[in-house]
């Protein structure tokens, strides 16, 4: 096996829409960065964003006051209101960058960038859209243009430490098996969140940016809020985010439920209908159907507009739900009942970052986009995605703002030592599962283990202290027992082993900070502890690595623009 | 499932390889086409179906790996 050095002033982990936009526009800042991309797909097609529906909210600045307020209000006391003031004022000017830069967002007839109204449960915000593979692949052609080195099929597994600071990464070339070392003044993890490839797409992150993080040392945050569950239809496996079906989703003796478990309120954020889903099934009321039989055009009309949907699926955009619903078999919503379910599309992303995307803890770590979306806390007692259309507009913000960071602190950060002892450390560990003689055990069955804890919602949607217990249980089988007896015989079976660890640990985040927090709020609901409890609990969680232990502890939200408003829960 | 390339359609542009999440295809330098490298971690996705230019890959929905349910 061989061993492939790299040096640069700025790696990048991760080369999706947050790390080539970080890429681009440290290059317009300051042309002498050498600056490298890696990413385990391959560059301008990998990843999530390919995969995503190309719209992204958008805030004209009379709104963004209000917009911060209604998100404040329904984030019952938990939203980073400086992360989410930042988001939000960043919303216009980041989008008008990227519209100068020539991403291909839908136009008005002179030229100018389209605005649609956003959908029924939105927010205040308006939407602009753009194809989403043609925008990564806008950005490949702007990075490689600039002299920014890509690398594709590579598999970062950890980062590189020296005197407490990051100086780079290791990981290993997914086809050839070789070990990669990456040495960096500066490393902006840019990877995704964790996604516990728990749905068919948008498996590909599977927290790998996030594990190496906690590992080397840098806080989580509100890792009890990553679980997300998106009510769909059964058998395509398209979903809804929001509450566009919430009138429609009836039990199986036909009755409509949502108005019972939040009656009078509305705009909660996809968290409520999945938990009042999830709450009927547990009563034994299911299955559970989507019935707009009466009065589609009601329901359709509560989607993003069709202006700007049908623009994305024209331009080739993948994710067109109609399409997806009827080439996987899903029934005409028009004519017939259909059965749903909940799934869950993960979005573990709990780094914490300052508000610049500087880590805190370590000198020389920046992370943006989905790798810090739960971690930011941005709408507070929900999942991040919970209103959706946020994913990729969060993702360029944040990378814009990473990179005006980095290229102002960079090249200030000492160039990084050889530290071989340290390199021949990771890449023993790295390369474990291929020297190990046991057989047992395939990566697969460590994921499938693990799904079998974060998906369940009797484990993770409707939590209480002995079903935690016993998911962590689970989980430490998995990370204890399970996967150091897994042999790697491919480079491919270590990606996998690799993205399996990823993944358990991800889970005990999860699953530690659920156990934590010993009351009820927004998405977090504990059979054990139903009533919120601001007297204890107006507080965040925190995850950080001590010696080998997880350690938990919480930080006191800040005291000003805070809601004490129950919205929901 | 994937279950075939057709090859004669293939122009080798390795969108299918890129843009696969889970490693299934990988590319034969020599033939200049990809292959289906490990069709059991083939999640149905049908990404690579999607933006293969010349529509020369056959995928199905089936799963290569179970669906664990949330009820």
């Amino acid at each position: 096996m061989k061993t492939s050095n790299y040096e640069a002033d700025v790696l990048i982990i991760g080369g999706g829409l947050a790390g080539l936009t970080a890429a681009v526009k440290m290059k317009q800042i300051r042309e002498d960065l050498k600056v490298m991309v890696v990413d385990k797909g391959g560059i301008g097609w990998a990843g999530q964003t390919p995969l995503t529906g190309g719209m992204a909210i958008y805030l004209q600045p009379d709104t963004v006051d209000e917009f911060v307020d209604f998100i404040v209000e329904k984030g019952n006391g938990l939203s980073d209101v400086k992360w989410l003031t930042r988001f939000a004022n960043g919303l216009e000017p980041s989008t008008k960058e990227l519209f100068d830069w020539g991403i291909p967002y839908m136009k008005n007839p002179d030229g100018t960038l389209y605005l649609s109204q956003a959908a029924y449960w939105g927010v205040k915000n308006k939407l602009t859209s753009f194809v989403p593979h043609l925008a990564t692949l806008h950005l490949k052609k702007m990075a490689l243009a600039r002299g920014v080195k890509l690398l594709s099929k590579i598999e970062v597994v950890d980062l590189l430490k020296d005197d407490g600071g990051v100086t780079g990464a290791v990981g290993f070339d997914i086809l050839s098996g070789d070990y990669c070392v990456f040495k960096s003044r500066s490393t902006l993890l840019a990877n995704g969140c964790c996604n516990f490839k728990g749905r068919v797409w948008f498996t590909m992150t599977c927290g790998e940016g996030v594990a190496a993080a906690y590992r080397a040392g840098a806080k989580q945050r509100h890792a009890e809020y990553a679980h997300q569950y998106d009510p769909g239809d059964k058998q395509s496996g398209i979903w809804f985010r929001g509450e566009a079906a919430s009138d429609f989703i009836e039990n199986v003796q036909g009755e409509t439920f949502f108005k019972k478990y939040f009656p009078g309120q509305s705009r909660l954020g996809s968290w409520a209908l999945s938990y009042a889903m999830g709450a009927e099934a547990v009563a034994g009321r299911g299955p559970l159907y989507f019935n707009a039989t009466a009065n589609f055009d009601v329901f359709d009309s509560n989607l993003a507009k069709e202006d700007i949907r049908s623009w994305v699926y024209q331009g080739g955009g993948f994710l067109n739900p109609d399409r997806l619903h009827h080439d996987r078999g899903g029934h005409d919503y028009r004519s017939q009942k259909s059965e749903w379910t909940l799934r869950f599309p993960g979005r573990m992303g709990s780094v914490w970052v300052g508000l610049d995307c500087r880590s805190t803890e370590l000198q020389g770590l920046w992370a943006a986009g989905d790798t810090v979306i739960s971690g930011c806390a941005l709408n507070g007692a929900m999942s991040a995605n919970a209103y959706g259309r946020w994913g990729l507009p969060f993702a360029y913000v944040s990378a814009l703002m990473a990179a005006k960071d980095i290229a102002k602190v960079s090249p200030n950060l000492p160039k990084p030592k050889s530290n071989r002892d340290e390199q021949e450390r990771l890449r023993e560990k790295i390369f474990a599962p291929m020297a190990s003689k046991s057989k047992e055990f395939e990566p697969w069955d460590a994921i499938l283990k693990v799904q079998k804890v974060v998906i369940p919602i009797k484990y993770n949607l409707i939590r209480d202290e002995k079903r935690l217990k016993e998911g962590l249980q689970m989980i430490e089988e998995v990370r204890k027992e399970m996967l150091p007896r897994v042999k790697a015989e491919t480079p491919h079976d270590l990606l996998r082993y690799h993205e399996a660890e990823s993944i358990a640990l991800c889970a005990e985040m999860t699953f530690r900070a659920a156990l934590y927090r010993t009351e009820s709020r927004g998405s977090h609901y504990r059979e054990d502890f139903p009533e919120r409890d601001d007297r204890n609990w107006l507080k965040w969680t925190v995850i950080k690595k001590d010696g080998e232990n997880m350690a938990l502890s919480t930080e006191q939200v800040p005291p000003g623009k805070s809601s004490v408003k129950n919205s929901g829960r | 499932m994937l279950k075939s390339i057709n090859e004669d359609l293939c122009i080798g542009c390795q969108i299918c390889v890129d843009v696969c999440a889970e490693d299934v295809l990988r590319f034969d330098k020599d033939k200049k086409k990809p292959y289906v490298a490990y069709p059991m971690d083939c999640l149905g996705c049908g990404a690579c179906a999607w933006f293969c230019p010349k529509k020369c890959v056959d995928v199905s929905i089936d799963r290569g790996r179970p669906e664990v349910m949330a009820y």
